[in-house]
């Protein structure tokens, strides 16, 4: 069976707005929209604030965090010379260039325990961490010279998911759901997957958006919480509640009849009983053959939860959910480099190879842009003090990749020097990431905002630039 | 002193300078047309390209936000020079333009030898223009009216303004609405079944009822959780590590019991600004502080420059919107594009506050002291004090270790005192303190050899006797050693790299204007001072030459302030009504809103600052208005007039705060454990609490699951002065799955069964409790048919109809709005 294509099921606000309005005339389309700004607080609606501006590549997103800091010269970023440096100090021509902020030492090259090899028609190179996303590599877009200044976990975090150190603004996830809406009214436009419980709230919260914007924390077996009927009441009896209160509802709407967010809590009641009834089947795995969870390696101990995580966000992508976010934490290798990172992509690697197979052989992956990425990578240089070697966090130079929703795929951006310490072409700010990112939505980073303390807030508060290479635009 | 013999030096470079002639420049005739022909385009006005204005010669010299774009000593390194001399064409200036001819440039660089000789008369300094909350406070008369509905004054303005728009307010609403109205509004609790039917009989007056609850200790718990929004207080540090501060509550104490005894509003606004600094040591003082101390850490980082100015940025926004009611946070990096508020306004308003630090400080109430004394095993205090003294070893022995990797140029930057660094050896110096900085975890290392054993041996002690022992009675306070006449004994701190306690550092800190925000791009030195803009007609009155917070709250607290006792009333008459007078409480400035009815908000300020800055006062005089007391009904000609109610023709019903909806389950239900104040429920104690929801621990990003639905305090990095309040069918969800409504339902159905009567009667009964009112004969209707459709379907372990239909009442949109 094919889903339904998201697109059927979705009219956009705005569009609703202009067809109706062809027979107000355009005055009363510009008195609209106007209103529709004006509203832009308007908590009851269910997002759709902008209307992209141009052809979106991408409709939906899925967030691939890898918290801790995945490190660039043991995945996707060869460096021949820092093998042959084991043991000695960063050169000085390389060093010099290093920006001087803390933990960044230069002494002591830490050669990758890894191999790099040749993948795809692209013959890009990926470690042997990474064995099945290799295989990928010609729809992966990586960009290797991702830079900020921040080496702490949660300001880098929030940096690159909510835009600033602070971790006071919406998410990414929040804007874009804000800002588009979802697909499925049925399902929050916002889905999280915590898998080892080690998300940072600022990282999915609503920021100065209204709350219902922020991401809802969701996991495998429980779906979406409080989903569940208490076990002490009948699926019966809460029709018959629902009923009750509809009837008082309303009594009391009629004495506010210009009161919208009256009607958006009773429409609020319809929802959540819809919710009830569709979310246990988007998130009943059983539904799948066992074909497809051994292709997403569930059931195999090292893969199986992750395994399950990204099925089921490609049941999420499939059901028209606008933004998924997949947490991974514990990447954060201080010591035992070799011990940690194999362990995790020995988790991570197969499921999501498996999720972009799939996505792609169900056609979804060409409008579902997919990222991959930490809040910084780490040192080519060693961390003292411990007896298997590890390193420290290091924003200087650090990888990402994407892939689907418009992204050419097998190719590169950016470099870094010859250590792999520091972007020396093409840095990319994850500022720059996210107005990218929207971009791909078709929205131009300043289309979308929010009035807040007398300032119109973007997502890349003062603007980032797109990387119009990603698209394979020069 | 130092900067004084920069200024002697300049002055005599410069001196020796016009010795030597340079060349005449007449600005009028030949500058300002220059300027306005190639570069006015882009660089003049508040909206100016890149932050760059060439249209003040103070603007040019950086005095605002430190950037001089000329050299005088150096002219060649003047950036406006180097611009427009600049061989790419990608850099240079005029950008997309022609190049400035030779003659040009040549008379630009005459312009600044002669060091930018400027005429007022013919391009003047520019000045803000005139902002009404920025001019003196004066007091209204109240307006003569006929209307027959005026009750108070509040009314007279009111109804000057529903004159003018040709609108008639609503009748004044049922009693039974009034009484749940006012007592959600001051207690955030519906009203007791005993005040309803007093309100109702004509027994209690609605003064009296305005009385009650005035002087209820729930008042302060409901009000006071307003003013926590306002100040962004939260239990923990926010950021990475996000530790639990588990004695701010004393904070959050003072906050209810201030609100509770009616404290003036300018002692309640000095005591949290400057309570360490006042000469008259009390624990209140330094516990009010936690105002200022509740800004967010980031202790994972190691850059102290950044950690410190992160918390400093914080404390001056949330000051100047707390309670000047002015964004402040865009001044931080640039001068304010809307508000007449510089960089320069921004560092001097942050020299305030530079000096101190949020601390663990013991408190000295002799009753606490004596009970704490009893409780602890004599051997405690002086282990821990001599583990404590063992431990400040460490410091000297780092800078020991440290200074042998440093070059000599670092190492007598680094030693010199703060005050007589230049510029450039302080930048070295910060780079150097970088070094010094090491995890809190491993600082034990550093102890010195032979103290390591006596060490050890007095750190197991200590950590053995602290298992029964409990905390010394202490509160998060902001503590400056250099400016409170007080010695506190500051207790360690918590964190991994916790900002380190210094009092030399505070003693001799220098505070500069930070360029473009940057805490490692420093600028010329500020002192403590007030915005320019309100310091023309309220200069800080002060005869020290480093003013200190003491200085600037008596300033703010002057009843000539032009903003303080008007945010102050704005915000109040916001949370009786849903919005304020002006609708954006924390922004008063040029881009905020404007007042609906500025007489009105004039007169309430004037009112406060006579009445001893009583804020019971102001809640009288609102709550005793007609307006106050209007219907909420929609009446279609007064929608289609003014769909906003901006001239307040009516109430505006409105959604509760969850903490008022959680609170108010509890109560309808008979669980609401009402003791007050003392530490917080702990945070996995919180889903099953039954206390009111302020003294849930507010972990910062770690709301209950409720606060989080229903837009509670979450992170609180910022002021709040008005929340918003969203609808999703997340919550929906929530309230009616979630044991939480359940058990409330239960207790409530379980009391009206045990009660004799008939299913109406019940029904009756239960209404009165949820909804405060008897139901409709339809709605009785319809409760009945609930019932009988519940039961017929119930199983085995089904809950019983009652809670089903109790259930579904504390779902229904009149239980969570004040109407």
């Amino acid at each position: 069976m094919t889903a339904p294509s998201v697109e059927s099921r979705f009219v956009s606000r705005r569009e609703m707005l202009s067809r109706g309005a062809l027979s107000f005339g355009a005055l009363a389309l510009a008195g609209l929209l106007h209103e529709e700004r004006r509203l832009s607080a308007d908590s009851t609606r269910d997002g759709g604030f902008v209307q992209p501006s141009r052809r979106p590549t991408a409709k939906q997103v899925v967030f691939i965090f890898i918290g801790g800091g995945p490190s660039q010269v043991d995945t996707f970023d060869p460096k021949p010379l820092l093998q042959r440096l084991d043991g000695q100090n960063v050169p000085d021509s390389i060093g010099q260039h290093v920006p001087r902020i803390a933990r960044a030492p230069l002494d002591g090259c830490l050669a990758s325990p890894w191999n790099f090899r040749r993948y795809g028609e692209s013959g890009i190179e990926v470690s042997d961490l990474f064995p099945e996303v290799g295989q990928c590599v010609d729809d992966l877009c990586i960009v290797r010279s991702c830079r900020h200044e921040s080496p702490i976990h949660a300001p880098a975090e929030y940096l690159t998911m909510t835009g600033s150190l602070q971790g006071t603004r919406p998410s990414l996830g929040a804007w874009i759901n804000f800002g588009l809406g979802s697909f499925n009214r049925d399902l929050p436009g916002f889905l999280v997957f915590n898998v080892d419980g080690s998300l940072r709230p600022p990282g999915i919260a609503a920021g100065f958006l209204p709350a219902r914007y922020q991401g809802t924390q969701v996991n495998v077996d429980a779906g979406v919480p409080h989903i569940a009927l208490p076990a002490t009441v009948s699926r019966d009896q809460r029709v018959a509640q629902l009923d009750f209160l509809r009837a008082l509802d309303s009594t009391y709407r009629a004495r506010h009849v210009d009161n919208f967010e009256l009607e958006a809590r009773i429409r609020s009641y319809e929802l959540a009983f819809r919710m009830q009834a569709s979310a246990p089947e988007a998130f009943d795995l059983g539904s799948e053959t066992e074909a497809t969870h051994e292709f997403y390696g569930i059931g195999a101990k090292a893969t199986d939860a992750y395994g399950k995580v990204f099925l089921q966000a490609r049941r999420l992508i499939e059901r028209g959910v606008r933004f998924v976010q997949v947490r991974s934490g514990n990447w954060d290798a201080h010591s035992d480099l070799e011990g940690n990172h194999g362990q995790q992509c020995r988790a991570t690697d197969r499921p999501i190879a498996a999720f972009l197979r799939d996505l792609k052989q169900r056609g979804l992956l060409d409008e579902t842009l997919v990222i991959w990425g930490g809040e910084f990578g780490r040192t080519p240089t060693y961390q003292k003090g411990s007896a298997k070697p590890g390193r420290d966090h290091s924003p200087s130079g650090y990888s990402m990749w994407l892939a689907g929703g418009g992204v050419q795929g097998g190719q590169v951006i950016g470099r870094t020097d010859d250590v792999g310490y520091a972007a020396i072409e093409r840095p990319v700010h994850p500022n720059d990431l996210q107005a990218t990112i929207l971009h791909a939505l078709g929205i131009e980073q300043r289309e979308l905002y929010y009035e807040h303390h007398g300032r119109k807030e973007i997502v890349t508060v003062n603007g980032g630039q797109v990387v119009h290479e990603v698209f394979g635009d020069t | 002193m130092r900067g004084f013999s920069v200024l002697v030096l300049l002055f005599t470079a410069s001196g020796g300078e016009l010795a030597a002639e340079p060349p005449r420049v007449d600005f009028a005739k030949e500058i300002l047309p220059l300027l306005e022909e190639r570069c006015f385009g882009c660089h003049t006005g508040t909206e100016a390209v890149s932050g760059i204005r060439l249209d003040a010669r103070a603007e040019i010299l950086g005095e605002t936000n430190g950037e001089s774009l000329v050299h005088f000593e150096r002219p060649d390194s003047s950036r406006l020079l180097i611009a427009v001399r600049h061989a790419d064409p990608e850099k240079r200036m005029p950008r997309d333009d022609e190049a400035l001819t030779e003659e040009e440039i040549s008379l630009l660089t005459r312009w600044v030898n002669a060091r930018l000789p400027w005429d007022d008369a013919a391009l003047p300094p520019p000045k803000a223009p005139p902002h009404w909350a920025y001019q003196p406070l004066r007091r209204p008369a109240v307006p003569p009216t006929r209307d027959a509905w005026v009750r108070t004054p509040v009314d007279a303005f009111v109804a000057e303004r529903l004159a003018e728009a040709g609108l008639t307010p609503n009748p004044p609403a049922a009693l039974e609405i009034l009484v749940r109205r006012v007592a959600l509004d001051l207690m955030g609790l519906p009203p007791a079944a005993l005040d309803r039917e007093e309100f109702a009989a004509g027994r209690l007056t609605w003064e009296a009822l305005i009385e009650r609850y005035l002087a209820s200790p729930r008042y302060g718990e409901r009000w006071g959780r307003h003013w926590l929004d306002v100040v962004r207080w939260a239990e923990s540090e926010g950021y990475e590590s996000n530790h639990p501060r588990p004695h701010a509550w004393r904070y959050r104490d003072y906050v209810v019991d201030s609100f509770n005894r009616d404290r003036p509003f300018d002692q309640f606004l000095t005591q949290q600004i400057a309570g360490d600094e006042l000469p008259e040591y009390s624990d209140e003082n330094l516990i009010a502080t936690g105002f200022l101390a509740a800004a967010r850490i980031s202790s994972n980082e190691e850059d102290k420059w950044l950690q410190r100015n992160d918390v400093n940025v914080d404390v001056v926004n949330a000051v100047g919107e707390a309670f000047l009611g002015l964004t402040w946070h865009c001044a931080q990096c640039h001068n304010h594009k809307f508000d007449p508020i510089s960089a320069r306004d921004y560092y001097s308003l942050q020299a305030f506050f530079v000096r101190g630090q949020p601390v663990d400080a013991a408190l000295r109430d002799p009753e606490l002291v004596a009970e704490y004394a009893e409780l602890i095993p004599p051997e405690y205090e002086p282990a821990r004090k001599l583990k404590q003294a063992l431990f400040d070893k460490i410091r000297p022995r780092i800078v020991e270790q440290e200074k042998s990797r440093l070059t000599e140029q670092e190492w007598a930057a680094w030693s010199k005192p703060l005050a007589e660094r230049t510029p450039s050896e302080e930048l070295l110096a910060r780079r150097v303190d970088l070094t010094f900085q090491k995890a809190s975890g491993s600082l034990e290392k550093f102890i010195p050899e032979e103290d390591r054993t006596l060490y050890d041996e007095v750190k197991r002690k200590v950590a053995a006797l602290e298992k029964s022992c409990p905390p010394i009675p202490q509160t998060y306070a902001w503590y400056s050693p250099a400016t409170s006449p007080h010695r506190l004994e500051v207790l360690p701190a918590l964190g991994f790299y916790p900002i380190p306690f210094d009092e030399t550092y505070y003693r001799e800190l220098q505070t500069y204007l930070m360029v473009r925000g940057d805490v490692h791009n420093i600028g010329p030195v500020v002192k403590p001072d007030v915005p320019a803009i309100l310091r023309e007609r309220l200069p800080l009155n002060t005869a020290s030459e480093t003013p200190t917070r003491r200085d600037l709250a008596r300033w703010m607290t002057d009843p000539r302030h032009p903003l303080t006792a008007r945010v102050w009333v704005n915000r109040i008459w916001q949370f009786h009504f849903g919005t304020g007078l002006v609708e954006t409480p924390g922004d008063f400035g040029v881009n905020g809103a404007r007042p609906t009815h500025p007489e009105l908000l004039d007169w309430l300020a004037c009112e406060l600052i006579d009445n001893g800055w009583r804020t019971k006062h102001v809640h009288r005089l609102i709550l005793h208005s007609a307006a106050y007391r209007f219907s909420t009904a929609a009446r279609d000609e007064a929608v289609a007039a003014d769909p906003e109610n901006r001239w307040l023709w009516r109430f505006d019903p409105r959604r509760l705060e969850v903490e008022a909806i959680r609170d108010s389950m509890l109560a309808v239900s008979g669980r609401l454990d009402e003791s007050l104040g003392g530490p917080s429920v702990p945070e996995d104690q919180r889903e099953a609490s039954t206390r009111r929801s302020l003294y849930l621990f507010q972990k910062r990003g770690k709301p209950t699951a409720m606060l989080n639905l229903f837009d509670g305090p979450n992170e609180a990095a910022e002021s709040c002065g008005r929340r918003i309040l969203s609808t999703s069918p997340l919550q929906s969800l929530y309230l009616l799955n979630d044991q939480f409504t359940l058990e409330c339902a239960r207790a409530i159905a379980a009391d009206v069964t045990s009660i004799e009567g008939d299913s109406p009667a019940r029904i009756a009964i239960v209404f009165q409790r949820i909804l405060g009112r008897v139901p409709s004969p339809g709605e009785v209707g319809v409760s009945l048919r609930l019932l009988e459709q519940v039961a017929d379907r119930a199983a085995e372990e089904s809950e019983s109809p009652w809670t089903l239909l109790c259930q579904a009442l504390l779902n229904t949109s009149e239980f969570v709005y004040l109407e």
